[in-house]
């Protein structure tokens, strides 16, 4: 059975540097255990500098296949800004899956100009839902301020997740990854963060 | 050991392990990474070259001199590089050389979506394509035994799903290979007609060696399965039939030119009916129908875009997946797009600012900027490829006069002007055309990533390298009418734009500011809005910048003091003083 997540936020959030920590938590599982754990992450990136929507999707599993989750085949959708739960959860949140979202907006530039409207998070909420998908409501940005450095979220999702989905492998393990990849100076705060994300999500 | 890498950093682990001692690239979606990833093998030299063709031409040198080289590019890159690619089809290699061509069916971040294996049989070359990263390693190391034993460059096509994949790669060990001897050989490198006619001939005869290899070639295998249904298939496509049609008996080709007629021939008569699964062209397709087989391709599987799991099982088994695609279609129509928008502080804003507010048109290029073409800037004319800009712009002069040109303006990046502006202006002054041209100079080439070039001052490896002075430059090449100007400043932008496009000749304004997200080269400060000041003009928001954030029925403007780099665009725009600085803001 492969596990199919999908890490969505807008460019410059930390999406990316999200899901290498999951592909990272999963190998050093499959390495222990000697599981044939495979892991596959798909993403593009060319936009990601540039404040655009940015999507990485991480399988898991004895045989992963592409590079890409199935439609309508994720079991968890983590989302660093609401709408862009909405755009990936739409077609890739899986009946019975969870989606995990940041309630912090980021309005896009169509919206700023007038041409557009974002939809409340209820509205985003509800969609999700009717999909089949359970919705969790997370306010990551106030979590990461909370912990000491607003650029966190994702580390502030990550302890969300760990805590609201089924992951193929021990928290534990997310959390030697998280240290391993995040700058050697923000160890720590990035640790909290984690923590309140997954003590939020037990509330 | 097993390492999670994505295509491009298995294929440069691959040129490691194969003993590759020199390459060379210029940055381009989705192939930059694999340069980059070069720094950490100090056994090979890497370059940046100012463009794909010189980039080439390099790898051709290093080749002839008797090492193994290793070129990339993207897809578009390979038209650049294209001259000398089909002559050093003629002339083969000494040391092997691998060209790699990194397609974007779908247009991630691309002008076209070009199928460049169409260059495999355009150059007689073989074509090699890779599924994930442990095929990108482990056939590129195979490439180089095939382009030494048939004399041969070798086209190493990857695609972005391939190439910005992650997935487990087994490492191994470098094998060292000495150069080969250098011998002077004219008639097999200085193609003179009279040489070249008697390599061509050995073009013909190599490609029916290499079709004979590929018959036998462990880079294909059969997969076995239901008689029902098989297809043929390779590079990415090969992972969505797999995950589409697990029973179906598949033929994946790792080498797609020349393709092997018999194991072709094979196995489509092993199966009922036979399906072709490839993205964008029918390259495969084409060649086996000439064969008289019948195989079904292009009738069921769209040209355009990428392919996916999903269609192909929606294709294949004509199974309704309308019900999904429906419950998404409906409503993804009404979620705002979230494009790239030029970031906070960006030194392209306030001159797009300016363009907008003269109401010029633009001919445009490649890179960040053209993002100016989108709203609220809105722009740019024309963008077709790296270095049109400038060209097009005289184009236009030559086609409407010069009072056409005297609201127009060519926009071109620093590293764009360096790979392929020179010329178009050197045509300009050449051909006494009156064009403007703005070279927005941030010292990067930044749309790919932060990558030096000959602007800069600095290699690949981040050494010191002497740095081409823009001015000397464009007045060596005969524009009198040069200036830098600072693209913070909006009056100076103004002013000396508004003075260039009148000018009865050819006049280039040098706009020089760092990319705000260069460390430590970006600007101090913070903005912040005095609302009991502000009239609600709105006339800050045309910058389009993302930090300013606009709020209820009123149009109050507001400071997101996260995003906010202080690059004071917006208290400039402000006339009436509303938008102050905050310089001690942190």
């Amino acid at each position: 059975m492969t596990y199919n997540l999908i890490i969505a936020g807008v460019g410059g959030q930390g999406s990316i540097l999200a899901s290498r920590v999951v592909a990272d938590a999963a190998i050093k599982a499959g390495v222990e255990t000697g599981e044939s754990l495979k892991v596959r992450v798909g993403e593009t990136f060319g936009a990601a500098m540039r404040g655009g929507s940015v999507a990485s999707h991480v399988r898991i599993g004895p045989d992963v296949g592409g590079p890409l989750v199935p439609k309508r085949g994720a079991q968890a959708i983590l989302a660093l800004e609401p709408l862009e739960g909405l755009r990936v959860g739409v077609p890739y949140l899986a009946p019975g899956g969870v989606a995990i979202l940041n309630t912090s907006e980021i309005m896009p530039m169509e919206v700023k100009i007038g041409a557009a409207k974002y939809p409340t998070i209820e509205e985003i909420k509800e969609a999700l839902s009717r999909l089949g998908g359970k919705v969790y409501l997370i306010n990551a940005t106030d979590l990461a301020i909370q912990a000491g450095n607003a650029k966190t979220v994702s580390a502030v999702m990550l302890g969300a997740l760990a805590k609201l989905s089924k992951l193929p492998f021990n928290v534990e393990k997310m959390k030697e990854a998280l240290k391993g990849r995040v700058p050697q100076t923000t160890i720590e705060v990035n640790e909290k963060a984690f923590q309140l994300g997954f003590e939020a999500a037990l509330a | 050991m097993k390492k999670l890498l994505s295509g491009n950093e298995a294929i440069a682990r691959g040129a490691y392990e194969a003993g590759v001692t020199v390459a060379a690239a210029y940055p381009g979606t989705p192939s930059t990474e694999i340069l980059e990833n070069f720094v950490r093998y100090p056994e090979i030299y890497a370059e940046w070259s100012p463009n794909e063709k010189v980039a080439l031409e390099v790898g051709i040198g290093a080749s002839i001199a008797g090492a193994r080289v290793l070129v990339a590019m993207k897809h578009v890159g390979v038209n650049v590089a294209a001259d000398p690619l089909m002559t050093v089809a003629y002339t083969g290699v000494n040391g092997g050389l691998v060209l790699v061509s990194a397609d974007d069916p779908g247009m991630h971040s691309s002008q076209n979506e070009q199928d460049n294996r169409y260059y495999a049989k355009f150059a007689q070359i073989p074509l090699l394509e890779p599924s994930d990263s442990q095929e990108a390693k482990d056939m590129l190391k195979v490439a180089y035994k095939i382009s030494e034993e048939f004399d041969t460059p070798v086209l190493f096509r990857t695609t972005t799903r391939v190439a910005h994949s992650q997935s487990l790669v087994e490492l191994e060990s470098r094998q060292e290979v000495p150069l080969k001897d250098y011998v002077k050989d004219a008639k097999k490198y200085v193609m003179l007609p009279a040489h070249a006619r008697l390599r061509h001939p050995v073009v013909e005869e190599r490609r029916e060696k290499l079709a004979a290899y590929n018959e036998t070639s462990s880079l294909n295998r059969v997969e076995p399965g239901s008689i029902k249904i098989g297809i043929i298939t390779s590079g990415i496509v090969y992972q969505y039939v797999k995950e589409a049609m697990p029973e179906a008996s598949v033929l994946k080709l790792g080498m797609t030119y020349p393709l092997p007629q018999k194991l072709i021939t094979d196995f489509v008569n092993s199966v009922d009916t036979c399906y072709v699964a490839e993205e964008l062209e029918p390259f495969m397709e084409e060649q086996i129908k000439a064969w008289g087989l019948k195989v079904i391709g292009k009738e069921l599987f769209p040209r355009i875009g990428e392919l996916s799991a999903e269609l192909i099982a929606q294709k294949l088994s004509g199974q309704d997946q309308s019900e999904v695609a429906a419950a998404g279609s409906n409503q993804a129509e009404a979620i705002p797009v979230r494009p790239p928008v030029l970031c906070p502080g960006c030194p392209h804003r306030g001159v797009f600012y300016t363009i907008k507010k003269l109401q010029l048109k633009v001919t445009g290029d490649i890179g960040c900027y053209t993002l100016g073409a989108t709203p609220p800037l809105s722009s740019m004319d024309t963008c077709i490829c790296m270095g049109a800009s400038i060209g097009n712009a005289h184009g236009m002069e030559k086609a409407r006069g010069k009072e056409f040109v005297k609201n127009l303006v060519a926009v071109i990046g620093d590293s764009t002007f360096m790979h392929s502006g020179l010329t178009g202006l050197v045509n300009v002054v050449y051909n006494s055309g009156i064009s403007t041209v703005l070279i927005l100079d941030n010292s990067t080439t930044a749309m790919t990533g932060h990558q030096d070039h000959p602007g800069t001052g600095l290699t690949l490896n981040k050494q010191e390298a002497p740095q081409v002075d823009l001015v000397a430059l464009v007045k060596a090449l005969g524009a009198k009418r040069v200036q830098v100007v600072d693209p913070y400043d909006l009056k100076a932008t103004e002013q000396a734009i508004k003075t260039e496009v009148e000018a009865e000749e050819p006049s280039v304004i040098i706009f020089k500011r760092p990319c705000v997200l260069l460390k430590g080269k970006g600007p101090k400060g913070c903005a912040y809005v005095d609302s009991e000041i502000c009239l609600n003009c709105t006339e800050c928001s045309k910058l389009g910048c993302p930090a300013l954030v606009y709020k209820g029925e009123g149009y109050t403007p507001d400071v997101n003091t996260t995003l906010c780099n202080g690059c004071g665009l917006c208290n400039q725009t402000c006339r009436y003083g509303a938008i102050l600085k905050e310089d001690s803001y942190e």
